[in-house]
């Protein structure tokens, strides 16, 4: 059976979409081959020794408990730290720098581009082949971002600014999550990543300087009408609509984006609608009210008109 | 020890430790299954048909018994359940409705659709059979115009396969 | 020293006859006094059978974390219980089974291993044991006030601050599960002093058993590994309650200063947990060859690299936090080689098995599930610490599966082979082989279906702590199969205790030595004699019962050694020389009484009392616990006098001197509170490291306080020294007059201290916040230090202290060194912020 999410591409570590992920995971696969020779190795000296009598030997001590572990984890050290070398790699002045704040529990995404602060949500667009710096910060308490296929995980800490530098080198979409237990909402926390060529992510900037789509349909401009006046714009930006909105994800691209609620429902009308209305069951502990008070007629209104905004 | 029970348990040990194997490897096979790629569970699914096939003899009523009229007016033409309940959880209906066997379907704001079958209104104004319904999911502001239920653009294709799903939803 | 040779009358018991019998010294108590008891066997399973049942408890929910997790989107927990749930699972194995049932194990053999007749402090035990049970019932608790704790084990800030979990959940983890660990650090303590100090004669320390030696390194390892927790508990605690922003990176503060502090705990932490129970395999598997343990010496020194590297780690749970490269590749590099004394351990089990032919029996099964199960652990933790791994691995159900290979295989499977092979010494009879074998392949089938895949499942991108997770990406027949393999694996538990309660009724008596061990508890016919020996033998081998003709050979009760007389129909016990084992002293030890009880209690009812609010109960448990602390220690002195302990040995008893056990567990106590004062010195240099311009905010210490703060800390430590000079020489009224003396110099050092820091804000910045908690720290032990000044001096003015009973300044004296020594350090640092410049 299919999956609701299964538009959201990967999200397994044995994937090679990114420069960190693809060399982490040779060693993943080159040390879980070796960990389970050397336990086969320990158990069939433990039946050997178990069916002979003739004493324990001392080097069997030295040998298995002291040459052999310093050789092999010799050899590992030397692996991890050259692969650690390769991912972390140079500094890269001239990488572009996108800067994500964790909320509890969604993601603000903030692309410095050409002295340019473009600013987006749950969705990270990101240039294929490309180095991008990511700024992780969070706005309350521990939370990590980690897009397994692309790269391993770095924590976004309260006070502090945790660099990650990320290269895509894989196109399409890929689905990360939240890995710090950070409160009610955790297993809800997700995100998507979304590699573009670099035209198509230049374009992308682009989309986000420019004010947002304009409402077209009669139903369309009511959704807009109730979102400006049912107090959505105290917490929620859209690009040419509301500009102040800051406590929550900006909403100018809402409906580009393959996924609701940080990476955990799939983006159309119905389940906008459900959201709007009722946010605290699906999302417990979110910070966003449900508006269980709109007309029926507003509530589907609001609901085509974010699915609008692409 | 004699030498027969010696062999005997050379051979219960090699025996277990084999069956073992086998028994884990089949396990590993079917859990690293990736979704869509289940010829384990598909297996399952055909050993159940046949043997269902075996013994309908067994469960098959004369051929003159008079049908339940209430089992043919649930019928959706074109139906495929199973494909009904993805689609359902693919459209968002989850996010307003709770839909038993559909993941994570448990939203409050619209009406709980468990044992949907034996309802008798469709959103209080339409009559529960399988063309009002179709017509429903596919435009419920034409029929409703104030209800909070947008339209979701679901295609008639889609519709009968979710309205056949919601009428396997049998009260209790 | 004169001798005094009228037996005083002793708190707590009949007033000392020289006729009675062994019997009659030691006789248990029975009806409701039977919680009174201070016997080790008693305490042990006490311990023993407490830490099941919160195994069972903890296992249970378990089993409601892997029920929600059977299928994707499950609605059988909701978040909120899913996050108490799988926090109280981790919060009571680590805290309250895994610890205190092995602390029960140490506490039940190690005085019959080592040839003594009780532990060295029973009413410390028992005090110890209070302090679990109630800790451990105010964590419980929580679940009945819908309160119970759900930021995780591990209780991350800024999560568990007020802010994000308001209400009182985390406060019940930080006061109950402090309380517990009370237990655990009184054991530590007393068994260092245990082991060191109240061997048979002849038991040099190359002669212990060998799970002498794991005890003595874990006990070290606890004294020194939890106190930065303690700390850290304790400020986040008083975060919650004051506000002080020891966390808070707006004024200074970090939230990785508490992930510092709890690693800094929580990796020697599981070390303390794996090496009593390869403690224990290292006992059983020789018994089941025939032959001693193969690499003795090999494995004593991979036990004490062990302790020492397993400082070096932690940061290995924090690769992720953005740690500079250089930290990473050290981290990376130690944690990979703590895999050498581990691999030593396990070579030489292996050798061991060459020796002989081994028997197959339910314990050996349990041993050979703990060589596959722990082996894989460990190489699965050798990969974790592999940066870029870990990069991806951590945080993942990788780390679920790595830390249950580890704790499961490496402490579980022990422990239910030390289930079976001392159930006929604790219960008299033997449990069923046939059924033993049916847990073991039900636990081990189970364990291994609900968490080989889990690793795959880790690596398929699925983190941690997460009540449930979306259909389709890959992991959901990965859960199933983990939810139904946890479902067997409880079975077999379940089989296990079907067959415990069964085998208590109908298990096999068993007779001498059932399994034809050589460590000395097995000298008795089981569950005979509460008092383990009627002479206590000398020992010439580590394996007693296989060398000595004159063990075996004959009924207990007639073996030869020592301490056959009772002496003043006192309970007592031989005292040996820490190293060579040869005796020294007589050791006399309390009979049974319900002070502990009562102190313990007393706590509780503080502890409680805090996490209602209802700080006036709070004090007056904490009066009614120092209370009960004095009429604890009001009793005779037994110095004085010396007593016949035969075979030729004419010794003291408690003597004065340094390697008195009180003295070396004064001593031991001072590692503790010196373990104490490092963490907080290391969150002061933290803090001062990581934000330099919040530290040049802090008001800088007052030069002259802080001069005459570490002046009178001088003046402390002069007058502690002449104290003890003055004590020793029965000067009892100088003795007196300086115990005053140091009483004022305690009460000149805290207010010296705390006007050297009067102009700092607690709440200014963390750094202040932070001195103000080192100062508290230092109050604390000086608080002590008076409060024990003035007990002394008490006791001395009152006329109960004659010649030859000089222990308690003795001791007194080493507590207010150390306690000097905290002030002059503290002072040095205040010192060194006024002089370099805080910035």
């Amino acid at each position: 059976m299919g999956s609701t999410l299964d538009q959201f591409g990967s999200q397994t570590t044995f994937a090679d979409a990114g420069i960190g992920a693809a060399r982490t995971v040779w060693l993943t696969n080159s040390m879980s081959i070796i960990s389970l020779v050397i336990l086969a190795f320990v158990m069939l000296v433990a039946l050997f020794a178990w069916r002979s009598t003739g004493g324990g030997r001392v080097w069997w001590i030295i040998g298995g408990g002291i040459v052999f572990p310093l050789i092999t984890l010799s050899v590992l050290t030397v692996a991890s730290a050259t692969t650690l070398r390769s991912i972390t790699g140079e500094a890269q002045p001239e990488a572009p720098v996108i800067e994500i704040t964790a909320y509890q529990y969604w993601w603000d995404v903030v692309h410095h581009s050409e002295g340019r602060s473009l600013r987006d949500a749950n969705e990270i667009v990101l240039p294929l082949n490309m180095a991008v710096t990511l700024q992780l910060k969070s706005n309350d308490v521990i939370h990590s971002f980690w897009v397994p296929s692309v790269s391993g995980k770095m924590d976004m800490i309260p006070g502090r600014i945790n660099e990650l530098t990320i290269t895509a080198t894989k196109e399409g979409r890929f689905r990360g999550q939240c890995a710090e237990f950070c409160g009610l909402s955790h297993p809800l926390m997700a995100f998507e990543v979304l590699v573009l060529p670099v035209e198509e992510y230049a374009a992308y900037l682009e989309s986000l300087d420019e004010d947002a789509r304009d409402a077209v349909t009669p139903q369309q401009r009511r959704g807009k009408e109730v979102f400006l006046t049912s107090g959505c714009t105290a917490c929620h930006a859209v690009n040419g609509v509301s500009e102040n909105g800051r406590l929550g994800p900006d909403l100018s691209r809402v409906g580009a984006r393959a996924s609701l609620g940080a990476g955990m429902w799939r983006m159309n009308k119905g389940n906008l609608a459900g959201w709007i209305a009722d946010v605290g069951d699906m999302k417990p502990g979110a910070q966003m009210p449900s508006y269980n008070d709109l007309s029926g007629p507003d509530l589907r209104a609001v609901a085509a008109w974010l699915e609008s905004l692409k | 020890m004699s030498d027969r029970d010696r062999n005997s348990g050379l051979l219960g040990t090699v025996f277990a430790i084999l069956s073992g194997v086998i028994v884990s490897l089949a396990v590993g096979v079917w859990a690293l299954g990736t979704p869509g790629n289940d010829p384990v569970g598909a297996a399952a699914v055909t050993a159940g048909t046949f043997m269902e096939g075996k013994f309908r003899w067994l469960r098959a009523e004369p051929e003159n018994v008079p049908q339940d009229w209430v089992e043919i007016s649930k019928t959706v033409r074109g139906g495929d359940p199973q494909r009904g309940a993805t689609l359902i959880a693919q459209y968002g209906c989850g996010s307003c409705h709770v839909v038993p066997g559909v993941a994570r379907a448990h939203g409050t704001v619209g009406p709980d659709l468990s044992g949907f079958r034996d309802r008798a209104y469709i959103g209080g104004v339409l009559s529960n059979e399988p063309g009002d319904l179709v017509d429903w999911l596919m435009n419920p502001t034409t029929h409703a115009p104030d209800t909070a239920m947008p339209d979701l653009g679901v295609t008639e294709t889609d519709a009968r396969h979710m309205a056949s799903y919601l009428y396997t939803l049998r009260g209790s | 020293m004169t001798a005094v040779d009228e037996p005083q009358s002793y708190s707590g018991t009949r007033k000392g006859e020289p006729d009675k019998t062994i019997e009659e010294v030691w006789a248990q108590p029975t009806g409701l006094r039977w919680w009174s008891s201070v016997s080790h066997r008693v305490v042990g399973k006490r311990f023993i059978y407490t830490g099941f049942a919160f195994f069972i408890i903890a296992g249970f929910l378990a089993l409601l974390v892997r029920t929600q997790l059977i299928v994707p989107g499950n609605t059988f927990l909701d978040n909120e219980t899913y996050n108490q749930v799988f926090t109280m699972h981790g919060t009571l194995m680590m805290f309250l089974f895994a610890i205190p049932i092995l602390e029960g194990f140490a506490v039940y053999l190690i005085p019959m291993m080592l040839g003594a007749r009780d532990l060295i402090f029973p009413r410390l035990e028992q005090f110890g044991y209070y302090c679990y049970l109630f800790g451990g019932i105010i964590v419980l608790s929580s679940f009945l006030f819908d309160a119970a704790p759900d930021g995780g084990w591990f209780m991350y800030v800024p999560l568990t601050t007020n802010a994000f979990t308001p209400g009182v959940s985390a406060d019940f983890w930080l006061i109950g599960i402090t309380f517990a660990e009370i237990a655990s650090v009184t054991a530590a303590v007393e068994l260092i002093v245990a082991i060191l100090c109240a061997r048979a004669p002849g038991m040099s320390l190359t002669k212990m058993p060998i799970f002498a030696w794991y005890i003595l390194i874990t006990a070290f390892m606890i004294a020194i590994g939890f106190p930065p927790l303690i700390i850290g508990s304790i400020l986040l605690e008083a975060n919650r309650l004051l506000g002080l922003p020891f966390f808070d990176p707006t004024v200074g503060g970090d939230p990785l200063l508490w992930q510092h502090l709890f690693w800094l705990f929580g990796h020697p932490e599981v070390y303390i947990i794996f090496l009593p129970a390869a403690g224990m395999v290292a006992t059983i598997l020789p018994t089941f060859v025939g032959k001693p343990l193969f690499g003795y010496g090999f494995v004593v020194a991979a036990v004490i690299s062990m302790g020492f590297i397993s400082f070096g780690l932690w940061a290995h749970h924090m690769f992720t936090t953005g740690l500079p490269i250089l930290s990473l590749s050290l981290f990376s590099a130690a944690s990979t080689m703590v895999a050498v004394p581990t691999g030593v351990q396990i070579f030489a089990f292996i050798a061991t098995l060459a020796q002989g032919r081994p028997r197959m029996t339910t314990p050996m099964l349990f041993v050979m599930g703990f060589l596959f199960i722990f082996v894989l652990g460990g190489l699965t933790g050798v990969m974790l610490a592999s940066v870029p791994f870990n990069w991806q691995a951590h945080d993942s159900y990788f780390v679920v599966a790595h830390l249950h290979y580890v704790l499961i295989g490496g402490m579980v499977f022990p422990l239910f082979a030390a289930f079976y092979y001392w159930a006929p010494h604790i219960t008299g009879r033997m449990m069923s082989e046939r059924l033993g074998k049916w847990v073991f392949w039900l636990m081990f089938i189970g364990f291994n279906a609900t968490f080989f895949l889990m690793h795959v499942t880790g690596l398929r991108g699925m983190p941690r702590r997460i009540a449930t997770y979306p259909e389709g990406i890959g992991w959901d027949r990965l859960n199933l199969l983990s939810t139904l393999g946890s479902y067997i694996l409880a079975a077999g538990v379940a089989l296990f205790i079907f067959d415990f309660i069964r085998h208590l009724r109908h298990g096999e008596r068993a007779g001498r030595d059932p399994w034809r061990a050589g460590t000395m508890e097995w000298l008795y016919p089981t569950v005979a004699i509460g008092f383990n020996f009627h002479a206590i033998p000398p020992v010439e081998t580590r394996e007693p019962l296989w060398n000595n003709p004159n063990m075996l050979g004959k009924n207990a009760e007639d073996v030869e050694g020592v301490m056959r007389k009772m002496h003043d129909g006192r309970r007592e016990t031989i005292g040996c020389d820490p190293v060579s084992g040869s005796p020294v002293q007589i050791v006399r030890l309390p009979h049974p009484t319900f002070t502990p009880m009562f102190t313990a209690f007393a706590l509780a009812v503080a502890f409680a009392a805090t996490i209602a609010s209802a700080y006036f109960v709070a004090i007056a448990g904490i009066v009614a616990g120092l209370l009960g602390f004095t009429i604890w220690a009001w009793e005779p002195s037994d110095s004085g006098v010396t007593r016949d302990a035969g075979m030729g040995y004419v010794l003291p008893v408690n003597m004065i001197e340094k390697r008195s056990h009180m003295h070396i567990a004064t001593v031991g106590t001072m590692l503790v509170l010196y373990a104490l004062l490092g963490s907080l010195i290391f969150a002061l240099l933290y803090l001062w490291n990581v934000y330099p311009n919040f530290a040049a905010q802090t008001a800088q210490p007052n030069l002259l306080w802080t001069g005459l703060s570490m002046l009178a800390g001088l003046v402390l430590l002069i007058l502690a020294m002449i104290n003890r000079r003055v004590a020793v020489a029965d000067r009892i009224g100088l003795a007196t007059v300086m115990n005053l003396a140091v009483i004022l110099a305690s009460i000149a050092c805290t207010a010296c201290l705390a006007l050297a820091i009067q102009r700092t804000d607690p709440w200014g910045t963390a750094l202040g916040a932070t001195m103000w908690a080192t100062l508290g720290f230092v109050a604390l032990n000086l608080f002590i230090t008076l409060y024990w000044a003035l007990f002394n001096a008490a006791r001395k003015v009152t006329g109960r202290v004659g010649a030859g009973q000089s222990l308690p300044d003795f001791n007194l004296a080493t507590y207010a060194k150390g306690t000097a020594v905290m002030v002059l350090i503290t002072g040095g640092l205040f010192l060194a912020a006024t002089l370099g410049g805080l910035s």
